[in-house]
């Protein structure tokens, strides 16, 4: 057998599912309403393309996009038939817009640009493509594939494919490994061609023994391809642990893994950048897991569409959204409770996480008794027990110290902890916090440097103005050696005046000494 | 004995070259005026009197000018410049001013293009260069370096400035 790959830290967790039928993909019917969310902010206009009324097709592009937001679609063929604007949102600089969509159940697509043999296109070209198909990280980040490609050319030598899930219900990843393999490997390809990379490594947890076997039996004449196992735990699925595992090497903060010549893909974002470019599809559905704690049966997996409305979501499998149940999106470690179902899903929902809400049991807080089992159990080698320490009395610097950003909430220490002591949420505030100073200090620089640029800017102007005979006096017109030459000019004065003061004297005394002969 | 007398002369060697080093290569920056101005929050909005931030750090060290000046700093810079310059009774001197520790909320300025007669006097007083645009044309804010010191706003003839939440 190869080498199983393995981490410091992490928490060993029994796969629950067993059930064959999770592994088949569903489909959804179309809602009548879709509702769709686009972020905007102020100064980075992402400009609407569409007005309430207008007719749209399935794929037409609903916004222009901006360098850093791509372009979001119509998930279906329909009118608008309204358009909210909300600038009473809890982001600083996000406002946000929520588009409905009437869907007409017609599904009419916009005349799509297929490409056959991508090798005939430029790396610039594809990447435009796959910019306008609106393409993002869909592990979780959504971070623009776009930009990320660009960044990476002449720079990458290995293109890691993320196929883990370490959280232990979702299986959103291994379905659509298990049902597209082929297209995902030409999905490689077209990465591999555009960033040119030289080996393409497949990342799979040890515990899928068929789809591993299927893998290799199709890898096995390729030489670019490789297949890396690495042991089931949790967490495995982000992209600096995955690239210590596999290499030992550490990313710094600050760097991302793409300066280390390591391209972190997901699965599913490869299957999107495939379709996208061969199929000429943009990016409007996704698979996501449904899981139910308290039915296992009920587990599955579904494409759905980009848009489509929770409560919709939940009513066609039967679920009742009352006060007793509980709605995540995320998995069972990390998760956010979605508080409005009219919530759409969105392109970083990967599982949906529904849960009985059991009012009697209520975790009481303990105080924290140094018994050091959340140090041993992270896996970015930071000290949850003194992070605590600090957060709870806010010293700033020690917790810079500390490298607390290099958290990755992964809510590990937090499942350990024999205290109950919700870790997580103090270090998201003692995040926040260190954001907030450094970005205050990088306003501070840039402010004194242009005040400084400006200073010496005014100075050459009146260098310029002045003649070449007084340019002894332009020194004084500095506001920084002013007051040096203020204090100068003061001492002479006051010695000036001194030696007048005892000059007359002198010449009183002459005087009356003239006056007494 | 001898061994006194040793380590006499070595000291003297030592303080003489120390003294030789301190003459002839001498600290150019005052660090307590950098520190003092590493404080405060560079928005150069000349509230305090003087033309930008480093002057009135100038000014609280060299001239002991009062600390709580700042506006934008609010109550809680003063405490900080206190703890740097080590001045006790900081309480009753903030008694007698009226800076009051706000949240704080970033403005920055929008010019309305259309109303802008391109008199080119906000641009000439703006204390970090953000307004561009030449005189007789339209005027722009590049608000990634706005300060939202407000200066700009007192100079407008036509009253087309704004303050904009950032």
């Amino acid at each position: 057998m190869k080498k199983k790959y393995n981490f410091k830290g992490g928490i060993q967790c029994i796969s629950i599912k067993k059930d064959p039928r999770e592994y088949f993909l569903n489909y959804l019917p179309d809602p009548e309403k879709f509702f769709i969310y686009i972020k905007y902010s102020h100064f980075k206009k992402n400009r609407l393309r569409v007005k309430v009324g207008q007719e749209v097709l399935c794929g037409q592009p609903l916004t222009f996009g901006d360098d850093l937001i791509v372009p979001v679609h119509s998930p279906t063929s329909g009118w608008i038939k309204n358009i909210y604007f909300n600038p009473k949102s809890s982001d600083k600089n996000q406002e946000k817009i929520k588009i409905v969509i009437l869907s007409n159940h017609l599904n009419k697509w916009i005349r799509l640009k297929t490409i056959k043999n991508y090798k005939t296109y430029t790396p610039q070209s594809l990447i435009k493509i796959i910019y306008q198909s609106g393409i993002v990280g869909l592990g979780g980040a959504q971070f623009p594939s776009s930009k990320k490609l660009t960044l990476s050319i002449n720079k990458v030598h290995t293109l890691i494919v993320n196929g883990i899930e370490s959280e232990p219900c979702m299986t959103a990843d291994y379905c659509l490994m298990q049902n597209y393999i082929n297209e995902i490997l030409i999905g490689c390809k077209i990465v591999a061609w555009i960033s040119k990379v030289k080996d393409i490594l497949i990342v799979i947890q040890e515990d899928k023994t068929e789809l591993i076997l299927k893998i290799q039996k199709i890898i096995e004449n390729k030489q670019l391809f490789k297949l890396c196992i690495i042991r089931k735990k949790y967490p495995g699925g982000s992209s600096k642990i995955l690239i210590k595992s596999l290499t030992g090497k550490e990313i710094p903060y600050g760097k991302h893994s793409i300066d280390m010549g390591y391209l972190v893909f997901n699965v599913a974002t490869i299957y999107a950048i495939k379709r996208s470019i061969i199929n000429g599809e943009p990016l409007i559905k996704r698979i996501v897991t449904l899981y139910n704690k308290d039915k296992n049966i009920l587990s599955k997996n579904f494409w759905v569409k980009i848009g489509t409305p929770i409560h919709f979501f939940l009513n066609y499998l039967k679920i009742d959204s009352n006060l007793n149940t509980l709605i995540y999106s995320g998995g069972v470690f990390m998760r956010y409770l979605i508080v409005n179902l009219n919530y759409s899903i969105q392109k970083n929902m990967n599982c949906i996480y529904v849960k009985k809400n059991k009012k009697n049991k209520k975790k009481i807080e303990y105080p924290c008794i140094n018994c050091g089992y959340c140090v041993h159990a992270c896996p970015v080698n930071l000290l949850p027990q003194e992070m605590f320490l600090y957060c709870k009395n806010s010293d700033n610097q020690k917790l810079k110290q500390l490298n607390i950003l290099d958290c990755i909430e992964c809510t590990v220490c937090e499942k350990v902890c024999p205290s109950n002591i919700p870790l997580v949420k103090y270090f998201r505030i003692g995040k926040k916090i260190q954001k907030n100073i450094d970005i205050e200090n990088d306003r501070k620089k840039l402010f004194s440097s242009l005040f400084r640029k400006r200073e010496k800017r005014l100075l050459i102007e009146k260098k310029i103005f002045y003649s070449k005979d007084q340019i002894s006096n332009i020194k004084k017109l500095d506001i920084f050696s002013r007051t040096q030459e203020k204090e100068e000019n003061n001492s002479i004065n006051q010695k000036i005046i001194e030696k007048s003061l005892r000059k007359e004297m002198l010449k009183e005394a002459i005087k009356r000494a003239k006056l007494k002969r | 004995m001898t061994v006194i007398l040793i380590f006499s002369i070595l000291s003297l060697f030592l303080g003489i070259i120390l003294s030789y080093i301190k003459y002839s290569f001498p600290i150019k920056k005052n660090s307590v005026v950098v520190a003092v101005d590493n404080l405060l929050p560079q928005s150069q909005c000349a509230q305090c009197g003087y033309s930008g931030c480093y002057p009135y750090a100038k000014a609280i060290v060299k001239d002991s000018e009062n600390i709580n000046k700042c506006i934008p700093g609010g109550s809680d810079l003063t405490f900080k410049i206190a703890k740097v310059l080590n001045i006790e009774n900081v309480e009753k001197s903030l008694d007698s001013s009226a800076t009051k520790n706000e949240k704080k909320i970033y403005t920055t300025v929008l010019i309305d293009e259309k109303n802008c007669v391109g008199c080119s006097k906000c641009a000439s007083f703006c204390p970090v260069d953000a307004i561009i645009g030449s005189p007789n044309f339209m005027h722009t804010v590049l608000q990634k370096f706005c300060t939202g010191c407000n200066i700009c706003l007192l100079h407008c003839p036509t009253n087309c400035i704004k303050i904009i939440k950032e």
